[in-house]
């Protein structure tokens, strides 16, 4: 929690969007499935996948340095 | 907790994480391939994958989230690590090939980007020309194609005008989708500072100092944020109003015949409404074919700006710092805002020059030259 605070007071970039744009983007649905992504980590450049944490619960955070 | 960072450039995420002491993974989609729109999204996900929260409530988040169990049956335990796996360049490109369709390519193309780094971004270039061939309004692909443009001209393979190609690609994805964020973000990293809605990387050097005072090493940047990159916003355009005489008004320098100083210009944005502010990028750099360098014994590199008639600029002469040797060859970087006249409209041409003292040891000698610079902005109706 002090790590997802942390962020979001940080980060310069502090807008509000709409999810539920009519353009064809990002939408994810509460209490629908997210679906699967693989990206490269940061450090490594390894691929790293959200079905990894199946199991788990994980709060995925959209964000950029600036 | 899972970050996804939506940023040209990976290292300076992974050092705002070293400085933030944030322990979590955080991913790297330079391209935005997740489509998101602006940041920050957070989406809380249940065990089973399904969504349960987006953007939640920071202090109902723990009962709402972490201490309620969503699966009555019983949580799944975890799998099994199950190792992500990178995409099959091959099988994507056979299909690209075959299907004939922009998405294939474009697939291709983010697989390329993605997965092979700067080795293969010639052929992410390919793939996402070929998907524009087939859908030529696709803005995901021009913003993409930007992405590719702009890591090529941070590498060693870098051509002339690879950050002026990626600046036009974003231009247009932006005209495509004014209302994406992310797409507009980038080009504000690099525009003027009237369009900027706030600096964005003006955290790195104070980033830098915390972490050495917690006695670590902060993760070195390939690319070191400068000019436009920390630039804060501004709210006027502030043009030069101090009365500086031009450095060669007459033109009798000498003028760069052999362009021993190679000289590349972006503007950004490549097209402006009247009375519009563009930044434009100036990199001068020494060249390599005739082992040309800078000679910092005698005077600095200046660049003198002339604006046509009703056009403002800020500064109107810059001056280059010396390097730290008497002969150094890095490149050397300005940057100048213009604002378009009112009643601009088409193509103008600003008047730009700049002097040097530069040697060459094809022929063993140094001279004092000046290069002009035609600079070309268009202004739209």
């Amino acid at each position: 929690m002090r790590n997802l605070n942390l962020l979001i007071l940080t980060c310069g970039c502090l807008c509000i969007f709409p999810l539920s744009s009519h353009a064809a983007g990002y939408s994810p649905r509460v209490g629908q499935s997210h679906p699967d992504f693989t990206l490269p980590s940061i450090v490594d450049r390894e691929p790293i996948s959200l079905s990894q944490f199946r199991g788990r619960k994980v709060l995925l955070i959209h964000f950029a340095s600036w | 907790m899972l970050g996804i960072a939506q940023e040209q450039h990976p290292d300076r995420c992974r050092l705002f994480a070293q400085w933030h002491q944030l322990n979590w993974p955080i991913l790297h989609d330079p391209i935005n391939v997740m489509q998101v729109r602006g940041v920050p999204i957070v989406v809380a996900i249940d065990e089973r994958g399904i969504v349960r929260n987006i953007r939640p409530n920071l202090k109902t988040f723990e009962e709402k989230f972490i201490d309620k169990a969503f699966a009555p049956e019983g949580i799944e335990p975890p799998r099994k690590h199950e190792k992500a796996t990178r995409p099959d360049l091959v099988a994507l490109h056979r299909r690209a090939k075959q299907s004939l369709s922009s998405e294939a390519w474009r697939e291709l193309g983010d697989a390329l980007v993605l997965w092979g780094g700067i080795a293969r971004v010639n052929d992410a270039i390919n793939a996402y020309t070929q998907a524009l061939q087939i859908k030529p309004g696709d803005g995901n692909v021009h913003f993409r194609l930007g992405v590719c443009y702009r890591i090529r001209y941070d590498s060693q393979q870098r051509m002339p005008t690879d950050f002026q190609t990626a600046v036009n690609h974003w231009t247009k994805a932006r005209t495509i989708e004014p209302n994406q964020y992310i797409w507009r973000r980038r080009i504000e990293q690099y525009g003027p500072r009237l369009t900027k809605p706030y600096p964005f990387y003006d955290w790195v050097e104070t980033a830098a100092l915390d972490i050495r005072a917690r006695g670590e090493q902060p993760i070195e940047l390939r690319i070191l944020p400068t000019g436009s990159e920390i630039a804060s916003p501004g709210r006027s355009f502030d043009a030069e109003e101090r009365d500086i005489k031009p450095p060669d008004p007459q033109g009798r320098i000498l003028r760069d015949a052999q362009r021993l100083i190679l000289i590349e210009v972006t503007v950004v944005p490549p097209h402006v409404k009247p009375e519009g502010t563009v930044r434009v990028h100036l990199t001068l750099r020494p060249n390599n074919r005739r082992k040309a360098h800078w000679n910092n014994e005698a005077e600095p590199l200046k660049l003198w700006i002339n604006p046509p008639s009703g056009w403002k600029v800020q500064p109107k002469l810059l001056i280059a710092p010396q390097g730290d040797q008497p002969e150094t060859s890095e490149p050397r970087h300005f940057e100048f805002e213009v604002r378009a006249a009112a009643n601009a409209i088409g193509t103008s041409k600003l008047a730009a020059y700049a002097l040097y003292y530069v040697c060459e040891d094809v022929g063993g000698t140094c001279s004092f030259l000046r290069q002009d610079i035609p600079i070309t902005v268009t202004v739209d109706e």
